[in-house]
């Protein structure tokens, strides 16, 4: 980005702008003249570069689309749109303006104090004030444009902050035989050191060889252009660098976020041409700008007499320096200083035309019009700890500071330089390399030992509740402050909630601490009293996409190993979770049709199939099942419901038995994981029991091959002995299918002579073609699970999760034959030993709705009005002639030729219970 | 559709998406398999990034008291949890106390134990080289890859895109090992993510070039 | 979830891996009286205290494990297989801090 070669250029609302290599947006507009470069969030007042290091609201603009992009701090480049928001028509006359004047009228909270009333038209004032109120607009069609990523790093030490105390903390770390991750959110290391020649004056060459010994150290990572926005648990920093977001899981954590300058609240502090020297000293330095015409320096300390040496290095007539200082706090040279004295406001619409000086404390008469375009301010910074508070660090106000400072360390953090409160530059270094060997020893936490520094507390001007913006985001000003204390918001927190201060896009860095100092001096308290407002992620404002990811890997797709003979065949598929199943072939009637009549194949690979092996599997299924399975034949398969200790049906399968210790055992679609989770739950209770289990879902694939001809089918392609005396119906067998080992069971979902037929997945596109091959003169056909789900509903046959769910135990779902109470000790057995004795509530039945309309799930089933239940699934059935489902419905309707009223499409239709199934009740042809 | 009573072939799940990339299939040793894909114009001759597909392979799955004892038969000592080491033909994947993998053919005397369960179909593994692996895995998975934290002979499982995957690190490469119901998922993340790197498929015949003969190394044995 | 639990077989791994299984309990003997299994099978103790408790690993080695871990600071103290630890009663209720 800086290192392009020659000049480029890009448009500013439309109009044509030059930048020099390297500079940023905002410097080539300042070159150029632009000054005012968007308007304010509430009032649409003009608004120039303020703090020009990222953190204020004023640059941000639209580019490419993209909104809220901080131009102050983002490289120029050839042909980039910018675009100025939150005004209309244009910047330099903005309708919306007309806000400003009404102020007095539009307190805080005046659009939900005014606007709730009617009630009805609020959603219309609220549209309005969404579009009036906003931050820059999102553009839908590039936004999907963009590719965001998500990277997980791993790192010893995470050093936050590039800047002095930062780079020898991270030497020190490498020093100390560690790896380190230094995150520094600017273009260069250097932090404000960088630009600031004051504050470099005889290291100009131990600042070049420190940052060159981080770029060249092998066990230094920098990311740079990188922020951390975040500290989690576990020492899990969040950072976002361009369009992706970095995981940084770290050992240890230097945080050496250095300082927010601070501004002064006064009326007008919020004109262009007001600005902050850190911000100065950055365009001056880096960008290359200059500030023609005459400035005043208000400042209380060293770094104003050094913004102004720099200015007047560079043109700019100084004509105060403004010191609250009783003697100068620094060396002015030849440049005039007005000691004792402060800025009290300053004159000018689009732009600073004067500035009125006068004492500190005092009636305004006192006071002197100075006049000049730039006033720039250097009173001091607050910490950036809000980093340390996400961690869990203590902070408490440092009154000879007069800042908030970390003084509890959360474990395993450390915190250097400014960040402390430290702004002495040896004493940043000597800082950074303290943290930084305490973090490569791993010692991190505890106290801060601060290095003592020489300091008076600063000499500040207290706030006095007028029109003075504390809030530039959000254009909150002294006055709202005092009067949202006033009507009682006075806590700090709620005093934030209530007035918005801090809740911009600066985050408070701006405003916390004069938000603060409002909130206390209107209280009569102290600002330690007073206290701040919890820190929370993002420290600063991160673009949801960043957030959100890309992730394609986030809509996971599970595929049958036929899924592609299903492709071909032309399926048309359904989601059921991440699978994709067929649910029909085009024809779910027919499909229906040809497994009544001659034969159908259908892919179950996606039921969940455990392989349990040892001398205890049943005992252990006779603990996890109600029913019995202790004496299941080899050779023998059985249905069995697994229910939770309070007898609910988690779910439903079949339990084969193929050798005396070893079983096979299939689970539902949707509950394989669940299932394998619960029985290696109730397997590690019991860590004496021999028993192994695998999971063979993935392994195995299965297909059901069912309707009356489909014993010829599969003997045409399986050598073994098929009659009903050799594989009798619930036989579990071993067979050789196609010329592959197979388990083979012969249960019938369907209510069709029927073999489910488990093979290896490698080898299952070979069955299945081989099936479909063989079974072609018998006219064989694939079906979905939509004509799966007619044909079990002829048979009642339920489905677990689909017409149970959280309060469904076997009693209830018509299955009271599956629980042995008799049995000693199983999972559920104290609750349905309860439930069996208790009056029943609603039962599952089947009920027979004349003609061919469907009710959808889950239509009511209404007793005098009331809503008594509801239907779970509803198909037309063909050999009943009618529709047919299954439904929960007060116990005293659950019997045979019970009449039941369901509602559909709005109108009530009556059904008849049957609680027997609507074909083959006997289950001749399951078992033939 | 195959002619009735034909020999069984084993496909593995990504054939089809080998097939639709223009990917040369061939049999080979009863298992269908893409034998090379087409070169891109822009892909260099050595040094780059692949990915392949060596989902081919008969896979063991040990479990219960006895692991150890027969990790130690095949590979002449016992393998430490979380680590691999060559068998004689294959790689034994250590992953609890209580279970290891076999990639390759474990011998019929394991197949035959008790302890032991065929899961052939139940893996299927990807194939990841290149100078740019680490990175392409550091936007796909939470995982420390640090050499200390990952070193060769190492594997480890959890989550890659998203997906329970079975991770060993080779000297010259990885191994993605995962339920082959998500392979195809997994395998267009590995890709996704790869493009930036010039990640290029290639077919089984170069899979030489890539794994040499027991990758693994001695290094996971105790 | 940035919390990190130790799994006995994996190592150090982010929650979002796990499933919680909730605090350790002793499943009430068949014959015990109703009101001890009702409140086995309905009461969810939520206690401030340093406890052992079920996680289970289900993206990756998929095995159920102990950990002891203050509710109070969220601290992950260790990690045990089942029967390598007895997991005998809390160790601090609540009350204190």
């Amino acid at each position: 980005m800086s290192s392009q070669e020659g000049p480029c250029t890009f448009t500013f609302d439309g109009r044509s702008i030059t930048a020099r290599p390297g500079q940023t947006i905002a410097g080539a507009l300042h070159q150029d003249g632009v000054h005012v470069v968007s308007r304010s969030f509430k009032y649409h007042r003009p608004r120039g570069l303020f703090c020009a290091t990222g953190r204020c609201p004023n640059c941000l603009c639209t580019v490419d689309g993209y909104p809220n992009v901080r131009t102050c701090v983002t490289p120029a480049s050839q042909g980039m749109a910018v675009r100025s928001q939150n005004a209309w028509p244009g910047l330099k006359w903005d309708v919306l303006s007309i806000f400003d004047r009404l102020h007095r009228f539009m307190p805080v909270g005046f659009y939900y104090r005014v606007m709730h009333k009617p009630r009805f038209l609020w959603p219309v004032f609220e549209a309005i004030v969404r579009r009036i109120a906003g931050l820059g607009r999102v553009d839908r069609q590039s936004g999907g444009s963009r590719r965001y990523d998500r990277q997980t790093l791993h790192s010893d030490v995470v050093v936050i902050g590039g800047g002095w105390a930062g780079m020898h903390a991270a030497i020190a770390a490498s020093r100390g035989g560690r790896d380190v991750t230094l995150v520094d959110d600017r273009e260069n290391l250097g932090g404000h050191v960088l630009f600031d020649p004051g504050a470099r004056v005889d290291r100009e060459t131990e600042f070049e060889s420190t940052v060159q010994a981080v770029l060249d150290d092998p066990r230094i990572r920098v990311l740079h252009r990188a922020t951390a926005f975040g500290c989690y648990e576990d020492r899990l920093v969040a950072v976002q660098t361009g369009d992706r977001m970095i995981r940084l899981r770290a050992g240890q954590v230097v945080v050496a976020t250095g300082g927010w300058e601070q501004p002064l609240v006064f009326p007008g502090n919020d004109r262009p041409g007001v600005m902050l020297a850190g911000g100065v000293q950055k365009m001056l330095w880096q960008d290359g700008c200059l500030f023609p015409g005459d400035a005043v320096v208000v400042t209380d300390n060293q770094n104003g007499y050094r913004v102004a040496h720099s200015l007047a290095a560079c043109g700019t007539r100084v004509v105060a320096i403004v010191d609250h200082n009783a003697t100068p706090a620094g060396d002015p040279g030849d440049l005039p200083v007005w000691t004792g004295q402060t800025i009290h406001s300053v004159r000018g619409h689009r732009h600073v035309t004067s500035a009125v000086i006068g004492p500190l404390e005092g009636a305004s008469s006192a006071t002197e019009s100075i006049s000049c375009r730039w006033v720039v301010q250097a009173v001091g910074f607050t910490t950036a700890s809000g980093l340390l508070a996400q961690a869990g660090c203590r902070l408490v106000y440092d009154e000879s500071r007069d800042l908030f400072r970390a003084d509890q360390l959360a474990d395993g953090f450390r915190a250097a330089g400014s960040v402390n409160g430290t702004f002495d530059i040896d004493a940043c270094a000597r800082e950074g390399r303290l943290a930084g060997e305490v973090a490569a020893a791993g010692e991190g936490g505890g106290t801060v030992d601060l290095i003592p520094a020489e300091t008076s507390p600063p000499v500040r001007r207290p706030p006095d509740g007028k029109k003075a913006f504390v809030c530039l985001c959000e254009d909150v000003t002294d006055k709202d402050l005092f009067d949202a204390v006033a009507e009682g918001f006075a806590n700090i927190e709620t005093l934030k909630r209530y007035s918005t201060v801090c809740m911009g896009p600066c985050q408070g860095k701006m405003c916390q601490s004069s938000s603060i100092a409002a909130c206390a001096r209107a209280n009569g308290v102290t600002i330690s009293e007073t206290g701040r407002t919890t820190a929370r992620p993002p420290e600063q404002p991160v673009p949801l996409g960043v957030l959100a990811g890309r992730a394609p890997h986030r809509h996971l797709i599970r595929r049958s190993a036929l899924h592609d003979w299903h492709v071909e065949a032309g399926a048309v598929f359904l989601d059921s979770g991440a699978w994709k199943r067929p649910e029909s072939y085009g024809d779910p009637a027919a499909e229906y049709q040809v497994v009544r009549e001659g034969v159908g194949l259908i892919d179950v690979s996606t039921l969940g199939k455990l392989e349990l092996r040892g001398r205890d599997v049943a005992e252990f299924l006779e603990f996890v099942y109600p029913n019995r399975f202790a004496k299941l034949k080899v050779g023998r398969v059985r249905y069995g419901v697994v229910c939770d200790e309070a007898g609910i049906i988690l779910d439903d399968g079949t339990i084969a038995r193929l050798e005396e210790d070893r079983w096979f055992l299939t689970t539902t679609t949707g509950n394989a994981d669940g299932v394998d989770s619960w029985f290696r739950w109730w397997l590690a209770t019991r860590p004496g029991w021999d028993i192994r289990l695998t999971n063979v879902s993935g392994a195995t694939a299965a297909m059901n091959l069912a309707g009356p001809r489909s014993r010829q089918v599969l003997a045409a392609v399986c050598d073994g002995d098929l009659s009903t005396e050799a594989v009798p119906y619930l036989a579990a067998s071993q067979l050789t299918v196609a010329g592959v080992p197979a388990t083979v069971l012969r249960i019938g979902f369907v209510g069709e002579l029927g073999y489910e037929i488990h093979v290896p997945s490698q080898l299952a596109e070979h069955v299945w073609c081989e099936l479909m091959a063989a079974g072609a003169a018998s006219g064989i056909r694939p079906f979905g699970i939509e004509a799966q789900r007619r044909l079990r509903l002829d048979k009642q046959h339920l489905l677990a999760g689909q017409d149970t769910d959280a309060l469904s135990n076997p009693f209830d779902a018509g299955l009271p034959w599956i629980v042995k109470l008799d049995k000693p000790d199983f999972v559920g057995r104290s609750a349905l030993q309860r439930a069996e004795g208790r009056e029943p509530g609603q039962q599952l039945v089947g009920f027979r709705l004349e003609g061919d309309r469907v009710p959808p799930e889950p239509s009511l089933v209404l007793v005098d009005g009331r809503l008594e239940g509801r239907v779970t699934s509803a198909r037309y059935s063909p050999v009943a002639g009618a529709t047919v489902g299954l439904a929960w419905v007060p116990a005293e309707l659950a019997s045979n030729g019970q009449q039941i009223t369901i509602q559909l499409d709005g109108q009530l239709v009556n059904a008849v219970v049957q609680r027997e199934p609507f074909y083959d009740p006997e289950g001749a042809r399951l078992k033939s | 559709m195959t002619s009735p009573k034909s020999a069984p072939t084993a496909r593995g799940p990504l054939v089809a998406w080998h097939r639709r990339a223009g990917g040369r299939i061939e049999t080979v040793e009863g298992w269908e398999i893409c034998v090379s894909h087409p070169v891109q114009p822009d892909a260099p001759r050595s040094g780059g990034n692949l990915l392949l597909d060596w989902s081919h392979r008969s896979v063991t799955e040990l479990g219960g008291p006895r692991v150890s004892e027969l990790v130690s038969g095949l590979v002449g000592a016992d393998v430490a949890v979380r680590r691999m080491a060559a068998a004689r033909s294959g790689i034994v994947c250590r992953l609890t106390p209580a279970r290891a993998i076999v990639f390759g053919d474990p011998g019929s005397g394991v197949l035959g134990d008790p302890a032991a369960v065929d899961v052939t179909g139940g893996w299927s593994t990807i194939v990841l080289a290149g100078p740019d692996a680490i990175n392409v895995l550091s936007l796909l998975s939470s995982a420390d890859l640090r050499t200390r934290a990952m070193p060769v002979a190492a594997v480890r499982q959890g989550p890659v895109a998203g997906i329970n995957t079975l991770l060993c690190h080779f000297a010259g490469h990885w191994e993605l090992h995962a339920c082959p119901d998500s392979i195809v998922s997994l395998w267009e993340a590995v890709l996704d993510e790869g493009q930036a790197y010039g990640l290029q498929v290639a077919g089984a015949e170069r899979l030489g070039e890539v794994v040499t003969v027991g990758g693994g190394g001695e290094e996971g044995t105790t | 979830m940035s919390l990190m639990i130790p799994c006995p077989h994996c190592e150090r791994r982010p929650a979002g891996e796990f499933h919680f299984g909730g605090p350790v309990r002793e499943r009430p003997e068949p014959d015990a009286a109703t009101a001890e299994w009702i409140s086995y099978t309905y009461d969810q103790p939520n206690r401030r205290a340093v406890q052992w408790e079920w996680w289970f690993h289900r993206g990756a080695c998929r095995q159920w494990f102990l950990v002891r871990r203050d509710t109070r600071t969220n601290r992950v103290l260790e990690s045990a297989l089942p029967g390598e630890v007895t997991t005998g009663p809390l160790e601090s209720e609540a009350g204190d801090e």
